[in-house]
């Protein structure tokens, strides 16, 4: 069976449905929509770009087992296997893979989701607070009073 | 300030937009996600970016807190109690901690009163109502006595490991069960020596023989007079049924609570008992048997002792030896047991034949770390007859292994000879006939601290090739000889058959005097690469490898050398290799050599490099890294090895 699926620049992209099934909002709408399938269901916040990437990633990952939600706070020190596919998938420029990030927390493709996230803790890894203001173009705007007061957490944080 | 993302996106196409766009903090389930793979330091710097991030980030710091020094600053008290529930482990160190604690509540409310009062109270005044319910690691170093553990334990409901160091307050009793009483939680347990050292008065005092009439426990004169003994064991029974709340039961009902549910023998959930240094306490192996008899769940066992008969001048009267009789009462004690770790003590060997009776008595285990010992390929026989596991299925077109066992004639005979006295003596003596099913496969092993190199190579080789159920191996330096990794009548691989192992921790012997041919030839200077090619080989059927660690010599780290058959190794996490060809030539070689690893291993995130540190060589491949967006994978000395 197939889904069509509306990004929010007005293109419909056809796929199969457990394809798109691996989008828990979508998976929702269409028990919600079940009657009114003929329709494309429309994404507002994914643009087209990405919404092809999305699907590009699902497809190749519809047979996967789906993965549990749960919050392990040491789920970041096991080693995420990544195939070869998902190497090739995670070449892409940082803008892009964080629109890509935005994509699967908006359709809430959950395995996506985590590589993205994996892909952006790398890139903020070891990085300094001005970098990071760099890379998200966030403004400094501590007082130097303020400033003065974190200094300690510094002190007691460092190991 | 942050980047309104709304305003940002409206109308531009994805080329056009920047990672600003990309705000983390503009959704808080997506950074949820992110944290989770976030350490400690990149969340530090993350909470120094900005006002918004720092009111995100900072309660994550808290995620482990250390009591030291710096608590003297007033502000940390207030910051402690805000985040209190995020802290999953807690340390307490040094006796200094607890002075600093109290200067610090003076200072910060300026009541003189509060000079009196004992520090620990006001932490757990601060935990109750907190309900700690994330705290799984409680590290407690220097200055500890019974009533701080005894009031702070029951307190944590979720603790499921207490680690206690460096404690030198003798006259202070700290009892091993009564801490268990008071965190019934607790899955493991770490003592160093002080601890030790009280363990026996305490638990005799708290195990006294029962007499017909004594209901009520003994009241412990080490415990203050708000928590004796019945109402821990009443604030225990209230943490069952998930209360926090601070006892204030009557005398009476004390009693009669212990009356009722204080059994003789403990049915405690510990799996892992750690004790260092036994030889400095008077414990006899009844006591120490008794104790692990309370804990049936144990799993896991650490015992550290110099033996009085391996001269010790400890007094005689109490002694715990590693006799074999020990051995086999340890093994009823703990039915569960699969990990071992036993250390006879400094400088001291374990006999060769207490290692056998382990391999014996405890037939499920599956972790075994070797002590200092002449461990020698008898022992390594034995292993291999019992606990090789069964050859993984589909390896049906590697060569026929050779027959076994392939040890020196000498050692042969001289176990022959072992077998037929212990056939005499016992008459159902597994030695001669293995049952297979009744031993389970050693997944881990640790023999790094033989004493010598006892182990010969041939033996290591035949059991990495019989051992497919083999998920850790730590070894010493030099121990395969690379020939011993050929078939040398057909000059073929003779592949291990450890598929499944996720560590490796080798050396090679590279020794010319000792090399006869490879691939059929014989040795010259050229065909050096094709040893390193032996051993890559033999390396990359372990696509399993988590941490591959090659000690002192090993091959090559260049691609002339084979280095790119390791690119199976898809999970491979740790790299440290030793070999590298220093003069000028090679660098370029070296950097394209790492250049490969980033590429390929996509999980690599350290690599041990002998000649790291801080030289210009070490920044250019950090730089370089940095342009691949390998940040992520740091650049380690091998502190361990000298050329």
């Amino acid at each position: 069976m197939k889904v069509t699926l509306e990004s929010s620049d007005g293109q419909v992209f056809t796929v199969d449905k457990e394809v798109a099934e691996l989008s828990v909002i979508i998976k929702e709408m269409l028990v919600i929509e079940q009657a009114n399938q003929d329709h494309p269901i429309p994404l507002l916040n994914v643009g087209a770009v990405e919404l092809a990437k999305v699907i590009e990633y699902c497809e190749h990952h519809r047979n996967d087992p789906t993965i549990d939600d749960d919050e392990d706070y040491d789920s970041r020190k096991k080693p995420i296997e990544m195939d070869d596919w998902d190497k090739q998938f995670t070449i892409v420029n940082k803008e892009m893979m964080f629109e890509l990030i935005l994509a699967a927390n908006s359709m809430q493709v959950k395995p996506l989701l985590h590589l993205g996230c994996r892909y952006a803790a790398d890139i903020v890894k070891r990085m300094s607070p001005t970098e990071i203001r760099d890379l998200f173009q966030i403004d400094d705007d501590f007082t130097p009073e303020e400033q003065d007061k974190i200094e300690w957490e510094k002190q007691w944080t460092k190991l | 300030m942050l980047i309104d993302k709304d305003k940002d996106n409206e109308g531009c196409s994805t080329e056009e937009r920047s990672p600003a766009s990309f705000s983390p903090l503009d959704l808080p389930e997506l950074l949820h996600n992110l944290v989770q793979f976030l350490d400690r330091h990149t969340i530090l710097q993350a909470s120094l970016v900005s006002r918004a991030w720092h009111r995100f980030f900072s309660p994550m710091l808290f995620r482990e807190v250390r009591f030291e020094d710096w608590t003297r600053d007033p502000t940390f008290a207030d910051q402690f109690r805000k985040n209190v529930a995020q802290v999953v482990t807690l340390e307490w160190i040094k006796w200094r901690a607890k002075r600093r604690w109290r200067e610090l509540l003076v200072q910060q409310k300026g009541q003189l009163e509060q000079q009196q009062q004992h520090c620990l109270e006001d932490l757990t005044a601060i935990m109750i109502p907190a309900k700690t319910h994330r705290l799984r690691l409680l590290v407690v170093q220097g200055e500890l006595d019974l009533r701080f553990l005894t009031t702070i334990l029951p307190r944590i409901p979720t603790l499921t490991c207490l680690r206690i160091e460096g404690c030198f307050i003798w006259q202070k009793k700290i009892g091993i069960r009564e801490i268990f009483q008071c965190s019934q939680s607790l899955l493991s347990l770490d003592c160093d020596n002080s601890v030790a050292l009280q363990f026996d008065d305490a638990f005799v005092e708290q195990n006294p023989i029962p007499s017909t009439s004594a209901g009520a426990p003994e009241p412990n004169p080490a415990v203050a007079p708000t928590a004796t003994p019945g109402t821990i064991l009443e604030e225990c029974m209230k943490i069952h049924q998930q209360s926090y709340q601070v006892s204030t039961a009557s005398a009476s009902d004390a009693i009669a609570t212990g009356s009722e549910s204080q059994p003789h023998h403990l049915q405690l959930p510990t799996q892992r008992l750690r004790i260092l240094r036994l030889h400095k306490i008077s414990l006899s192996d009844q006591e120490l048997i008794r104790l692990v008899q309370e804990c049936p769940q144990l799993e896991e066992l650490f015992l550290h002792q110099e033996s009085n008969a391996w001269g010790s001048t400890i007094s005689a009267t109490h002694q715990w030896n590693w006799f074999a009789e020990f051995v086999t009462d340890l093994s009823k004690a703990c039915p569960k047991l699969v990990r071992l770790h036993l250390t006879p003590g400094c400088f001291q060997s374990l006999p060769e034949e207490i290692l056998l009776k382990v391999l014996e008595a405890f037939p499920r285990l599956h972790t075994l770390e070797v002590p200092y010992s002449q461990f020698s390929d008898r022992t390594m026989c034995e292993i291999l007859r019992t606990r090789a596991g069964t050859p993984a299925t589909g390896t049906s077109n590697i060569a026929p292994l050779p027959p076994l066992p392939s040890l020196p004639l000498e050692i042969s005979q001289d176990l022959q000879k072992q077998q037929q006295q212990q056939q005499q003596q016992q008459q159902h003596h597994q030695f001669q006939t293995v049952d297979t099913n009744l031993y389970r496969a050693l997944t881990s092993i640790d023999i790094s601290r033989l004493k010598g190199i006892g182990v010969s190579s041939t033996m290591l080789q035949t059991f990495m090739e019989r051992s497919p159920q083999l998920m850790h191996f730590r070894g010493d330096e030099q121990m395969i000889q690379i020939e011993d990794m050929v078939l040398q009548d057909v000059g073929t691989l003779r592949p291990w058959a450890c598929t499944q192992l996720e560590t490796l921790i080798i050396g090679f012997q590279y020794y010319q005097d000792r090399i006869r041919c490879c691939y059929g030839r014989s040795y010259s200077e050229d065909n050096i690469n094709d040893k390193d090619m032996i051993v890559y080989q033999q390396l990359s059927r372990l696509t399993r490898l988590r941490t591959l660690s090659i000690l002192k010599d090993g091959p090559a780290c260049k691609e002339s050398s084979g280095l790119r058959t390791l690119s199976a190794l898809q999970v491979l996490q740790s790299f440290r290799i030793p070999r590298w060809d220093m003069d000028a030539t090679s660098q370029s070689e070296q950097l394209d050599a790492i250049r490969w690893m980033a590429q390929t291993w996509i999980c690599l995130q350290e690599l041990h490099l002998s000649w790291a540190g801080n030289t210009q060589q070490t920044k250019e491949i950090r730089r370089m890294l940095r342009d691949q967006g390998r940040t992520n994978i740091e650049i380690a000395p091998i502190d361990d090895y000298g050329w």
